[in-house]
């Protein structure tokens, strides 16, 4: 059957495929790394949440507090890839997100709800109590709720050839279709990715408080190395599973059908399988740090090709419906070229904002040492003056008295 | 007719409603929002207030919780809605205007990551650095309106776009600066308000009566600029579409609810809040959001139906047909033209199913068929199938800016079936006026701004109406054939003479 995909906008790509393609990968792949840990340290928090003990609770608050910062940049960093996707594939994913439109445009309603979680988790950690590790679960829920219908939206897209008879049965867009052998192994791949990239986080964090917590960060290193050799193991099945799951053309790509895909693949798996070694060997070195770095860069170059043979298989389940490459173009080079400078100039702006917050966080802590005052970024960084010592200070009346104050506008 | 129509049983709007104007509210808040910080803390530079400077502590929370969640996420919702509901349109603005929002995308995350550091390092950063945090969050979100505004005002006035295809054409298009003037002060105003809403909460009086009034200037001054800046705005509105404020009721009755909610909340915040700061509380505050939020949301509302018939004015109608498209679709017919119908053929079994994927295609971006906002079926109940037929076929005939019906006769036949089939059948009067309003009013006045009929009918008598109506058809080849029984011609010939003589005497309308 001829699949039904809208024709192409009469608008040309308004810059080089390569150029558009090439963002779309380096902004996806920053994309999936906050969303792995605004995923993971959901998961990950509920878990030691819920275990109870006060290590394990320290733990938990950490990851909590982490994720009202990871969410926003999971959030803008997935809008710059779904602009890009739209100029490249445009008929494909308007198609496939209106025959699903109800369960799509739900992660909105969704999004927010896990958002306002995170801030009543982060800023209400104590006055939670137990019920702590249960918020945290839901929000994981919501989450991965929204990775689901993401993951749902872009397999659909590569199956134009279902969309008319998807869209006669359900004009309402009231719809997933759970046929496609690729997706459960994609999705369960995205999440343990998750646990793998929060647990070397953890690790992480676990060596930065080994200094003045010894028995604690080593305990919480280890708890990191774990999660991420366990989710990493874990997703070497998966991803042959997702593998045996593709159609046989498109898993020949892989198996020396593509050099690109190929490589990809190989390399993914070299530096995957690289970075689970490292994080092993270092598991119980004194010094476990550059091993753990290692295993860091290693798992980024991981990423990097994950996000390459993504790529590379939506455009091989495409042909020959939709050839991404041969899209007409007609470059805006004035407005590229303003858009990589300013791009350029804003990750300098915010290079420079987390310096300023860096130091005012160290001068802080260095006061804090000298007047015992704690650590600079506090639980919300609201730190409260009395209002009867502002009045006092300003030479006005308590505020509560009901009397008129001195101060008139 | 190229994309599948998402059909939503309630209407579309109501999305636009829930998701577009709950961003519109909050994401002009978070550019007025961010002056109005920089603004209170260079206060607190001139004379150090730890009260001012506790309280303005507390508004950046607020403002994280608001703008960072439901601005953001509503932000991405409207691109959701838009790509759902229009993806045709989504598609060319995207085409056309990628690079305006990957350079708005580079203000948002400067945005983003600035007004965390600023509400979280109010303690720990020197106040001068803080202050310039501050800035660099105003200026970013300030940048991104001066994007974004270009592609909004596009839709309206797209201007030379239409023959260059040419992005800056498109972007500085005639619109655009007094639609960003205007926004501009609409944000002042919010950030005042929202300042208004939280400092009624604190229960320092000192600090309401001091912040009190200088928010309420906030909220005035600005409102003073916006009766010019609006007027700029509507002198650049083509011909056409400006007509609609006169004979769309929507775009009236909304532009109405813009302009006296507006008002409202002027005088109010001048009398209660500037005149008696003192005064200021839940109260008197809350009513004026919900003043700002009706005036907004109308305000966005008649944007959007002022560009009808459109979507992108000249270029793509309001229901995804470029309008290029439109004489090659009507030669082809709309089912033979769109994969996304079952029915290929029009039968008298399959017709009125046939006409609901028509309907689908055609109309259900604004209407829908039996009840609700928009809904046709109670606006039919008394007329005949033939004279529904020709409504159908005449839609851009019609005072409300709809678009040209592309379909073939059998296809308007078949939509107009699908209608009567959902139209109440219940009695309906039969008295002139009724009769006028259903079966005239649609593309008639009497003697007001739309093909009126006053100076036609002027000086006749019942009986010469009645004739003349009888053969209304030949008069002119867009009229319809008359189709009503005796009863309704008689009751609308009387009418037409009576209300026509009042018209020629300077009365009705």
């Amino acid at each position: 059957m001829i699949p039904a995909i809208p024709p192409l906008d009469p608008m040309p790509v308004p810059a080089p495929i390569w150029l558009v393609k090439a963002l779309l990968w380096v902004t996806f792949t920053v994309h999936l790394l906050f969303m792995n840990v605004t995923l993971g340290g959901a998961i990950l928090s509920a878990v030691y949440a819920l275990k109870g003990k006060d290590r394990d609770r320290a733990l938990a608050k950490t990851l909590a507090k982490m994720l009202p910062f990871v969410m926003p940049f999971a959030i803008t960093f997935g809008v710059a890839p779904l602009l890009f996707v739209q100029v490249l594939y445009g008929p494909l994913f308007y198609s496939a997100t209106i025959l699903m439109a109800a369960p799509f445009l739900a992660i909105i309603g969704v999004l927010i709800a896990a958002y306002y979680g995170m801030y009543l988790l982060a800023w209400k950690w104590t006055a939670l109590g137990r019920a702590q590790g249960w918020l945290a679960a839901a929000i994981f829920l919501l989450l991965a709720y929204v990775g689901f219908t993401y993951t749902h939206v872009f397999t659909l897209m590569t199956s134009p050839d279902r969309f008319r008879a998807m869209y006669l049965a359900h004009p309402d867009g009231v719809q997933y279709f759970f046929g496609d052998p690729m997706l459960l192994p994609r999705f369960l791949h995205m999440v343990l990715g998750s646990l793998a990239v929060t647990g070397l986080l953890v690790a992480y964090l676990g060596t930065r408080r080994l200094r003045l917590e010894p028995e604690l960060g080593r305990w919480q290193f280890k708890a990191g190395i774990t999660w991420f050799a366990a989710a990493t193991v874990a997703n070497l099945g998966v991803g042959a599973w997702w593998l045996t799951a593709l159609p046989r053309e498109a898993m020949l790509l892989f198996m020396g059908g593509s050099a690109l895909a190929t490589g990809a693949f190989i390399a993914g798996l070299v530096f995957g399988v690289s970075a689970l070694v490292l994080a092993l060997m270092g598991i119980n070195s004194l010094k476990p740090l550059p091993m753990l770095m290692g295993a860091g860069h290693a798992l980024a170059v991981t990423l990097i090709c994950m996000v390459l043979m993504r790529d590379t298989l939506r455009d091989a389940l495409l042909k020959p419906a939709y050839d991404v490459w041969a899209l007409p173009s007609d470059s805006q080079w004035v407005a590229v070229s303003l858009f990589l400078v300013l791009f350029a100039g804003g990750l300098g702006v915010c290079v420079w904002l987390l310096k300023l917050m860096r130091d005012a966080a160290r001068a802080n802590a260095a006061k804090g040492d000298e007047g015992n005052r704690g650590p600079g970024l506090t639980d919300s960084g609201l730190h409260r003056i009395s209002a009867e010592d502002s009045q006092a200070m300003r030479g006005g009346l308590a505020p509560e008295s009901g009397q008129r104050p001195r101060v008139e506008p | 007719m190229n994309y599948p129509v998402w059909y939503v049983p309630f209407g579309p709007e109501w999305l636009i409603v829930a998701i577009a104007v709950v961003h519109v509210f909050i994401s002009h808040f978070a550019v007025g929002g961010g002056l109005f910080l920089v603004a209170g803390e260079a206060r607190t530079r001139r004379h150090y207030d730890p009260a001012l400077v506790e309280w303005l502590r507390r508004f950046t929370k607020f403002f994280i919780l608001l703008t960072l969640v439901m601005g953001a996420v509503t932000g991405v919702g409207i691109w959701f809605t838009i790509g759902l509901i229009s993806p045709e349109a989504t598609s060319t603005l995207i085409h056309s205007f990628v690079w305006v929002w990957a350079i708005e995308w580079v203000f948002f995350f400067v945005e983003i990551l600035s007004i965390i550091v600023y509400a979280y390092t109010w303690d720990s950063m020197p106040k001068a650095a803080h202050r310039v945090v501050g800035w660099i969050y105003f200026i970013a979100a300030y940048l991104s309106l001066v994007a974004i505004d270009g592609i909004l005002s596009f839709m309206l006035t797209p201007g030379k776009w239409l023959q260059s295809h040419a992005l800056f054409d498109g972007f500085f298009n005639p619109s655009y600066l007094p639609s960003l003037v205007a926004r501009s002060l609409i944000c002042a105003m919010l950030g005042g308000l929202f300042a208004l809403l939280i400092l009624s909460f604190s229960k320092d009086r000192t600090l309401k009566a001091e912040m009190g009034r200088y928010a309420s200037y906030w909220v005035v001054l600005p409102a003073l600029g916006l009766p010019p800046a609006m007027y700029w705005l509507l002198r650049t509105v083509p011909a056409p579409q400006k007509l609609l404020f006169r004979v769309n009721p929507i775009v009236e009755n909304f532009t109405w609810v813009m302009v006296a909610a507006s008002c409202l909340l002027v005088v109010v915040t001048f009398l209660f809040i500037w005149l008696k700061p003192r005064s200021l509380n839940t109260y008197v505050v809350l009513p004026l959001m919900v003043l700002a939020f009706a005036a907004l949301g109308a305000a966005e509302w008649v944007r959007e139906d002022i560009r009808e018939p459109y979507l992108i004015t000249d270029y793509l109608y309001i229901n995804q047909i470029p309008v290029k498209q439109a004489d090659a679709i009507r030669e082809k017919g709309m089912l033979a033209s769109s994969p996304w119908v079952s029915e290929k053929e029009i039968t008298p079994a399959n017709e009125a199913k046939a006409g609901e994927e028509l309907f689908r295609m055609a109309c259900s971006i604004c209407h829908v068929p039996r009840k609700g906002f928009n809904a046709l079926g109670p606006r039919l109940t008394g007329l005949d199938h033939a004279f529904v037929t020709a409504l159908v076929s005449k839609t851009d005939l019609m005072r409300a800016g709809m678009p040209p019906f592309v379909g073939k006769p059998e296809e308007a036949a078949a939509v107009a079936r699908y209608l009567m089939d959902n139209a109440p059948k219940e009695p309906v009067p039969n008295d002139g006026k009724a009769v006028w309003k259903r079966r005239c009013g649609e593309c008639h006045t009497i003697s007001g701004p739309f093909r009126p009929v006053a100076d036609a009918f002027a000086g006749q008598k019942a009986e010469d109406i009645a004739d003349t109506i009888a053969s209304i058809e030949m008069m002119n080849d867009q009229m319809p054939r008359w189709t009503g029984n005796d009863v309704e011609k008689t009751a609308l010939a009387r009418y037409l003479s009576e209300a026509c003589k009042a018209s020629a005497k300077g009365g009705a309308k």
